[in-house]
């Protein structure tokens, strides 16, 4: 049994051969959630039913058949991986979050510092999109995902990466987000635009851009790496986008009732000034 | 122009790799000489009949020609280009086992002499980078 998913070079089978590191990881986070929600026995069902299917979501991207893959066979499937971890597992369990973990965050002044910085939304554009460029680039990716240890460190980046993109739109309670209403829906807009140009670059590239999949045995005989890389591309656009924008719709929507539930309580007559 | 590659059929990830990514390369290219022709040797002589070859090939480029021969041929035109013979593992056991062959690509240029090898490994955009220099009888020195 492997540790952590890597590129093999074998040839693809489809016998089950779950991966040591991820089951572990799935366990420390779940022990954690459970051990922590007994403290916090009022918080909602709703939030904790979220960081569950964060949780499966979180093992179904770093466990075969997904991560075996992803890592060692078809760039599709890694691309399909990064948005599981990074757009859907990631919120969810921020979500989700036992109260203890935001007042952990809140507690010391240093990590109070720390996590003020890292919620900077230019801070967390710059930091996150560098960390998911520096992953889908052919010179890193390449490199990391032959080894277990490698492959290990660009799932970490991603797990990383996810937590500083939400964290400015909703930390963990009871931390409030430092981004609502228009200020978080420009911030989703932008972190939707910044890793296009690479997606691009994936789409329109003449050739495979990365050795790893190039030269891995073929999962399917007629998908050929060119292919894979653009329905790669396709997934981190199309469905990355769509969660994006999914969360920008859902946003703009609650601000909209917000702010006309706001004004009619506003324009709403009081008992003094009604007319005898 | 000539590409000569020793492999089998059962291969579970050279040969189907490289026949795959010249392939490709092929579908883009576009060289005055016409496109070179490629001859993938069975080394497999059990398995590899000429039936096989032709429809493994198909499954990359129909223009690909499939060879094969007597063991003992196959190895002596092996030693003749200077690469390893064939090595059956284990041998005797019926159809399960694998077969080592030489991984490299042979590129006869049209003066009709090897001058460079391909390993495997070999990507897509060196081969569309490089087959239209051999055309012309260039190649690097140092390969």
């Amino acid at each position: 049994m492997n540790w952590w998913c890597s590129a093999t070079g074998r040839n693809w089978s489809w016998e089950w051969s779950p991966y040591l590191g991820a089951w572990i990881l799935f366990l420390l986070l779940g022990v954690s959630m459970l051990l922590a929600w007994r403290k916090d026995r009022d918080f909602p069902l709703r939030r904790k039913f979220s960081a569950v299917i964060g949780l499966i979501i979180l093992l179904i991207a770093t466990d075969w058949p997904l991560a075996t893959l992803g890592a060692g066979y078809l760039v599709s499937v890694q691309m399909a991986r990064q948005v599981l971890v990074v757009f859907i597992a990631i919120p969810l369990l921020l979500y989700g979050a036992p109260p203890v973990v935001g007042r952990w965050l809140a507690a010391g002044q240093r990590r109070r510092r720390a996590f003020a910085t890292i919620t900077r939304p230019l801070v967390a554009v710059i930091v996150a999109n560098a960390i998911l460029i520096a992953t889908m680039s052919p010179y890193f990716a390449d490199r990391l995902i032959s080894s277990q240890w490698g492959s290990f460190a660009l799932d970490i980046a991603w797990i990383v990466a996810g937590f500083i993109i939400w964290f400015p739109l909703q930390p963990p309670t009871p931390l409030t987000p430092r981004l609502v209403g228009p200020f978080a829906m420009v911030y989703l807009i932008i972190q939707s635009i910044i890793p296009l140009p690479v997606a691009f670059f994936m789409t329109w590239a003449e050739y495979p851009l990365f050795s790893v999949f190039e030269l891995a045995p073929r999962v399917f005989d007629s998908f050929d790496a060119v292919q894979d890389q653009q329905l790669g591309a396709a997934i981190f656009q199309v469905v990355g986008g769509l969660i994006i924008w999914a969360q920008i719709a859902f946003r703009f929507l609650h601000w909209a009732v917000e702010r006309e539930r706001s004004d009619l309580e506003e324009f709403e007559p009081h008992e003094e000034t009604v007319p005898a | 122009m000539a590409l000569l590659f020793f492999g089998y059929t059962s291969c579970p990830d050279i040969c189907p790799v490289h026949l795959g990514i010249l392939s490709a390369a092929f579908d883009d290219l576009r060289l005055d000489g016409g496109r070179p022709d490629v001859a993938f040797v069975g080394v497999d002589t059990a398995r590899d009949t000429p039936q096989r070859l032709r429809s493994y090939l198909d499954g990359f480029d129909p223009e690909f020609v499939g060879l094969t021969a007597t063991p003992s041929a196959i190895d002596e035109a092996l030693g003749q280009l200077d690469m390893p013979s064939v090595v059956i593992d284990p041998e005797g056991k019926g159809t399960d086992y694998i077969v080592g062959h030489p991984s490299q690509i042979l590129v006869f240029t049209p003066d009709n002499l090897c001058h460079i090898t391909y390993p495997f490994g070999t990507r897509q955009q060196a081969w569309e980078e490089d087959l239209p220099r051999l055309e012309n009888q260039i190649w690097p020195s140092d390969r």
